[in-house]
């Protein structure tokens, strides 16, 4: 994807010089040749805010993966070890980069932690999420009739409950671990997404290319993967990565209030809730996870917004 | 518009049964039963936990005890709290005033910010201020409601009151010695709401540009502007009018998102509402009260839609009512 031949990078600077010339004219035809994918690509690249909001995110990922690298290396900390005598150690504080928590943990080593846990309950959330979405749009959207007016009202019946109640219930009533937690913020997410599926997919599966392949006998489970699907994917893309943002709040929300991730495993939110009890000591405590949330939340909505940007040319906001 | 009405009235009913259901069938996959602690008291006999559980119904099956629970629920009856044996509907009741006094708020003041500056940037467009709206709308609706609160109550309770600057209340509903009068209510009022309208506010921004520019390009306007008719007058008459109706529905989509925003705006300031009470219902595993409190506000909401749509119909010839 990435591999953009000399020629087209030509292409793009002359482009750019000659725009709106002829030359400018006769060069975007050869343009065109290029598939939909690589046009994405680089609308995508030539956005600077979004390009920003993407390298935070990488490096945020990175340093989730790399939690126990950082921790063993350049903290020298665990997310568990406490140390009384260094309680509310301020930020830059000797061996404390962010400082240390009510009973001496190190700050920084727990929110690298904390994006392990943050980023990936939603990573896992949207993957479920899509999945459910995506399943349940196609089949509503392709099959019509009787399986979608009640899929859809499953929909509605969903979207009507407000997200954070429904939540609160099953937390209310079951225990839930991270993998857990996920699947149920998956659970009550999918519905926007399979009402934006079912639209794509009634408008796609009535064009030609559809009709053919049909024509042909091509089996049902056959035309949704290779003639639907991939013309829905957009959409689903766009959806996800503008999702995403959501999931991260909702998890740090529900950890906040105690009822997500439960310590002593640090989450964002957990962090932030035990660190409200004791801002008269310290407010960085309070400040540092909702400032990595925001950041992380920020980035990706930014990345999202330069996603829909690029992957539908219809959109121009 | 009578039929259209009753139209979407019926179409209420399989979504108010859809959500009962689901509540009554979440708490019902619990391991366990009411009666289970029971089971591990000794100077309880087997005899009586069987007539205790025939007695409350639990040896009906599933779907009796649904259409048993339902029909006290049509009737009002939300059962008992499992923590303060209160009946779970007047509970609710109590407490329903001052969240919908907090979110009615909160949707006051996003509309009052977010309209003008909306409809700014899209008169004018790509300029510093559309740009620098723009911008923040996405870091605004990034912002983590909580974290947020937070930050609020630090700066403007707690700083400044260090500062000796006239400081805000830093949570509850009123003044508990003095009982409270209105401008004490309104003092406790102003952060929790302007913290709940704010993501709104951010998001709702963004839509009224993206309504305003695609109707400043219709033709009428064009027309408008042809016939010698003022900026203001194009913007006011011809063009706010048909940007901000889509709003109305909007408005509808926004209900659950703010209740659900209440859980955790009520528990920052500690604001006596329903947010509140499903919070500590949920830290207290009442379950009987979530439970009652997702059925009470999910018809809220489903209502809230419905007045929505009406209204848009209403508002809207051009929505066609078949």
């Amino acid at each position: 994807m990435s591999e953009v031949s000399p020629r087209t990078n030509a292409v793009g600077q002359a482009r750019e010089v000659n725009e709106g010339g002829q030359l400018g004219d006769a060069l975007q035809q050869s343009v065109k040749s290029r598939s939909y994918v690589q046009m994405a690509v680089r609308r995508f690249r030539r956005n600077k805010t979004a390009m920003a909001g993407f390298a935070v995110l990488i490096v945020m990922i990175i340093m989730a993966l790399g939690a126990d690298v950082i921790a063993s290396q350049i903290t020298h900390h665990t997310p568990e070890e406490q140390s009384l005598l260094d309680r509310f150690a301020p930020i830059g504080a000797d061996g404390y980069v962010l400082g240390a928590d009510d009973v001496g943990r190190d700050t920084a080593t727990r929110l690298v932690y904390g994006a392990r846990v943050s980023l990936g309950v939603a990573g896992l959330a949207i993957i479920f999420a899509v999945s459910i979405g995506a399943a349940v749009g196609l089949t509503s959207g392709f099959y019509g009739g009787w399986v979608d007016s009640i899929l859809m009202r499953l929909v509605d019946i969903v979207l009507s409950i407000p997200t954070l109640f429904l939540l609160l219930l099953i937390t209310t009533l079951w225990r839930v671990g991270p993998v857990l937690l996920a699947l149920v913020i998956a659970a009550v997410s999918w519905v926007t997404l399979s009402r934006l599926v079912r639209g794509e997919v009634i408008s796609v599966k009535s064009r030609e290319y559809v009709e053919a392949a049909r024509v042909i006998g091509v089996s049902d489970f056959r035309l949704i993967w290779r003639h639907v699907l991939p013309n829905v994917a957009p959409v689903m893309i766009v959806w996800a990565s503008l999702t995403v943002p959501a999931l991260i709040l909702v998890e740090a929300a529900l950890s906040f209030l105690g009822l997500g991730v439960q310590p002593p495993t640090p989450s964002w939110g957990n962090m932030l809730s035990n660190a409200q009890t004791f801002w008269a000591h310290s407010v960085a405590l309070v400040i540092l996870p909702g400032l990595a949330i925001y950041i992380t939340v920020f980035s990706i909505n930014l990345m999202g917004n330069g996603l829909r940007d690029a992957l539908d040319p219809r959109v121009t906001d | 518009m009578t039929r259209y009405i009753i139209r979407r009235l019926l179409q209420v009913i399989p979504l108010l049964i859809g959500i009962t259901l689901i509540t009554f069938l979440l708490a019902n996959a619990v391991p366990g039963s009411p009666v289970s602690n029971l089971e591990f008291n000794p100077r309880t006999s087997q005899e009586d936990i069987d007539r205790i559980k025939e007695s409350l119904g639990l040896n009906d099956p599933l779907y009796v005890r649904y259409f048993t629970w339902l029909g006290n629920v049509v009737q009002g009856d939300l059962g008992i709290s499992m923590r303060t044996y209160r009946p779970v509907s007047s509970t609710i009741v109590e407490k329903l005033p001052n969240t919908l006094l907090l979110t009615g708020t909160a949707l006051v003041l996003a509309l009052i910010f977010s309209i003008p500056v909306g409809v700014y940037s899209a008169v004018k467009r790509n300029t510093p201020f559309d740009n620098a709206a723009t911008a923040g709308s996405v870091a605004g609706f990034s912002m983590p409601t909580f974290w947020l609160g937070l930050m609020a109550i630090l700066l403007f309770a707690v700083k400044f009151q260090e500062w000796g600057l006239p400081a805000l209340p830093p949570g509850g509903t009123h003044d508990l010695r003095t009982g409270g009068g209105f401008w004490d209510r309104i003092e406790h009022l102003i952060l929790p709401a302007a913290v709940l309208a704010f993501v709104q506010t951010a998001a709702w921004t963004r839509y009224i540009r993206s309504q305003m520019i695609e109707v400043l390009n219709q033709d009428y306007i064009r027309t408008a502007k042809a016939k010698g008719l003022k900026d203001y007058i194009v913007i006011f008459r011809h063009g706010l009018r048909n940007g901000i109706l889509p709003l109305v529905t909007l408005l509808g989509i926004a209900i659950p998102d703010l209740a659900g925003g209440s859980i955790i705006i009520e528990r920052i300031f500690n604001y006596n509402g329903v947010g509140l009470l499903a919070f500590n219902a949920a830290v207290n595993k009442d379950y009987t009260l979530v439970m009652g409190i997702v059925v009470v506000l999910s018809t809220l909401v489903i209502f809230g839609n419905l007045i929505a749509d009406v209204c848009y119909a209403i508002l809207d010839p051009r929505i066609r009512l078949d």
